[in-house]
């Protein structure tokens, strides 16, 4: 589930459906990919004019889903992401700047997760869809777990579940226009 | 008398397989019920790694194992046995052969369907065989036991076998798989 946010200039509307939000991390040496279902962005964001842009985004780590519920129990719980306490996670960009590439676009936000805020680098693509009148802004983040505090007490051990982390994020959006499409 | 001649036992490369295998096996079981027992910690996730690698290794190495027994037939089969006996010994050796395929291939299922990953040692990591599903990794992990426990069984009679003939039948079958050849004292 996706919360849209109202409308204003310049902004997209996020589609749900469509959209994405995961992450691959490593355990017993290789890696494997989870996601959370539930999650909120809001955009803003003009190719030709980036460092207008500002990306923010609300997740619901209630909806981590590695698909093994015993797993995503554990991930909830106090050693790793303590949902009791922070059931949130946020990211919020402070700069977005154009690279070389055309279409391709470096934001540096700050990412909110447990009690920590920090500065991350994410790295996104925004392209029209082939297809139809949707654009995809296509993101990867990627963080160390410990800087965040995911894990605690024996899993600060990285040998058997990797400090490295990477997020992946694909917001599939609309054009906001004034009137409705109906 | 002389000892068996080389004609009668299995190749040396047939017996480093089939030691290796054994040695791999006599681990690997305690392993898991060590590992199945474990709090959810660090420990936990190497011990099953390690289980994971030991029974990946056991499947290659049975692999190379029957491509040799191909290049490299076992030898005629001992005086002495009766047809019953002789096909009983084949049927338990073609199940312990099933067994180390279908024990490893289970437990690689089963780790996919549960989006658990599996590599070798750390060292290379497998493809995930099937999409995460649930009641897909229940039946496997039954599976995996119920094959586990097949193991167990046949390894227990075919180990009683290879003692009833070296100590009861005294027909120097123990002799073909070992790398070492007694002389007679008769
Ligand atoms: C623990 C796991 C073990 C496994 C998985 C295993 C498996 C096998 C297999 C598959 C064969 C058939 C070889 C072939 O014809 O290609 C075989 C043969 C043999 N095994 Fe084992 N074995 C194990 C342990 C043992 C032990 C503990 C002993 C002795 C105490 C033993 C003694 C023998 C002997 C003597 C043969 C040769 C039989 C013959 O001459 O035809 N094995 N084993
Ligand atoms: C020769 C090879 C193997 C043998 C003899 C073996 C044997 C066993 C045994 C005895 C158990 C405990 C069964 C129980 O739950 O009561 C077990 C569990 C398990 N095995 Fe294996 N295994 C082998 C290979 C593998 C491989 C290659 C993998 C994965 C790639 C694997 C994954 C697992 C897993 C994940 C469990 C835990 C199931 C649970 O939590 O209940 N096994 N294995």
């Amino acid at each position: 589930m996706l919360l849209t946010y109202p409308a204003s200039s310049g902004a997209w509307e996020v589609l749900n459906d469509a959209s994405s939000l995961s992450f691959t991390a490593t355990q017993q040496g290789a890696s494997f990919t989870g996601r959370f279902d539930t999650f909120s962005a809001e955009v803003s964001f003009d190719a030709d004019d980036p460092s207008a842009g500002a990306i923010t985004g609300i997740v619901a780590i209630d909806s981590v889903d590695t698909e093994y519920a015993e797993r995503d129990d554990y991930l909830r719980g106090s050693d790793w992401f303590d949902i009791g306490r922070w059931p949130e996670a946020r990211f919020v960009t402070e700069e977005i700047i154009a690279t070389d590439k055309p279409g391709e676009f470096t934001a540096n936000a700050l990412l909110t997760l447990r009690d920590q805020t920090r500065p991350v680098q994410m790295k996104f693509t925004f392209a029209k869809s082939a297809n139809d009148d949707t654009w995809a802004l296509t993101g990867e983040v990627a963080l160390r777990r410990l800087e965040f505090g995911v894990g605690q007490g024996l899993w600060t051990n990285t040998e058997w579940v990797g400090d490295a982390v990477t997020i992946n994020l694909t917001l599939v959006m609309k054009e906001n226009t004034d009137t409705p499409p109906s | 008398m002389v000892s068996l001649s080389d004609r009668q036992r299995f190749s040396p490369l047939a017996q480093l397989f089939h030691w290796t295998t054994a040695a791999l096996i006599v681990f690997q079981i305690p392993l898991a019920y060590y590992m199945i027992g474990l709090p959810l910690s660090p420990d936990k996730l190497a011990s099953y790694a390690l289980h994971k690698s030991i029974g990946l290794t056991v499947f290659s190495l049975t692999a190379l194992r029957l491509a040799w027994r191909w290049i490299k037939p076992p030898p005629p089969r001992i005086e002495g046995a009766s047809p019953l006996q002789h096909g009983l010994s084949q049927a338990v050796h073609f199940a312990l052969y099933a067994l180390l395929f279908s024990l490893p291939l289970t437990g690689w299922l089963s780790s996919s369907a549960a989006n658990f990953p599996v590599s070798l040692f750390s060292l290379v990591t497998l493809p995930d065989l099937v999409a995460p599903n649930r009641e897909l990794h229940d039946a496997l992990e039954l599976t995996h036991r119920i094959l586990a426990y097949s193991l167990m069984t046949l390894i227990v009679g075919h180990t009683a076998a290879a003692c009833w003939h070296q100590w009861i039948k005294r027909d120097r079958l123990l002799q073909r798989m070992l790398p070492w050849v007694r002389a007679e004292r008769e």
